[in-house]
């Protein structure tokens, strides 16, 4: 495990998207956006979980990853769930960005995507409220399989 | 969230910072997922070369109070989570810790189309300190239109 920093998700920016499953279990769509934020002093991110028929925002977060001056990276972020969060980016793997954080509520929150492919990630999250058991094998989460989705170019054009 | 929906655009003023700098600052607001937040941008240079001063963004939104909390990064500060402080119903006040065991403090009020900002940090609990703060008057940024050309 290396400690992470900003440069290692720059390659991710640009538009994903993929079907998934909520925590809840439903089907969902999902887009996420990785961009330069703040002049390049950070990582924005938004993502946006909808029903299949896009009327229902089922979750949506826009969040702004960077490293204080000591270095420590971290997310703040709004949840259209949770509310304001700061979330602490956790050591994993090279390819790995994993955040986790408490609300204001006191619900804990686990969010990971992992590049399983240049240009696939698998977006996975859950929350507990307040005294749950954190998570097991079995703990239900969102997932998704997200796919770099480049403009729509029309046939024979 | 209705009260800050007049902050809402971009907004730039002289700006004197505690550290004893002038310079300029320029702060946009963006409301985010119907309203129900706002993102903070906020740029501070130096006037005469354009160097960046500092940098912040942030997140404006309620807590289940119905009080206001201000979630933000800063490249001279770091993280830090603010939470809205008694004041005046046309103002807000916010103040929370940052690390280093530092407090910090602003205040941010419109009036008349003139935005107020007032921001200090101070070490410890206490925010009683004679410490200066970083203080604008900023004015709502329009988009420049040339005149009309005169007919020859």
């Amino acid at each position: 495990m290396t400690a992470p920093k900003l440069d290692d998700y720059r390659r991710w920016i640009g538009v994903w998207s993929g079907a998934g499953e909520t925590q809840a279990g439903q089907e969902t769509l999902i887009r996420t956006t990785f961009e330069h934020g703040l002049d390049g002093f950070a990582l924005a991110m938004h993502f946006e979980a909808w029903d299949t028929t896009l009327t229902t925002l089922y979750h949506g977060v826009h969040a702004h990853l960077s490293s204080a001056p000591n270095g420590a990276m971290k997310a703040i972020a709004h949840s259209t769930i949770h509310g304001p969060l700061i979330l602490e980016l956790t050591p994993d793997d090279e390819g790995v960005l994993a955040l986790a954080g408490d609300s204001l509520a006191g619900s804990r929150i686990s969010v990971t995507f992992v590049e399983e492919a240049p240009d696939e990630l698998m977006f996975t999250a859950f929350w507990r409220p307040p005294g749950a058991h954190t998570s097991e094998p079995d703990t239900p989460r969102m997932t998704c399989n997200l796919k770099r989705s480049p403009p729509f170019k029309p046939p024979n054009r | 969230m209705a009260r800050f929906h007049d902050w809402i655009g971009t907004w730039r003023g002289p700006c004197v910072l505690a550290a004893g700098y002038e310079g300029v600052i320029h702060m946009s607001f963006k409301p985010l997922f119907n309203g129900e937040a706002i993102l903070i941008e906020t740029y501070i240079y130096n006037q005469s070369d354009g160097a960046s001063i500092n940098s912040g963004v942030g997140y404006l939104s309620l807590d289940r109070d119905g009080r206001a909390v201000d979630t933000l990064y800063s490249t001279l500060l770091g993280f830090a989570m603010l939470h809205e402080q008694p004041d005046d119903p046309d103002a807000l006040s916010l103040a929370g810790m940052l690390a280093g065991n530092r407090n910090m403090n602003v205040f941010m009020s419109v009036q008349q189309d003139v935005f107020t900002l007032s921001s200090r940090v101070s070490e410890g609990y206490s925010g009683v300190d004679e410490k200066p703060r970083t203080f604008t008057r900023m004015q709502r940024i329009g988009t420049f239109v040339p005149a009309e050309a005169e007919p020859e």
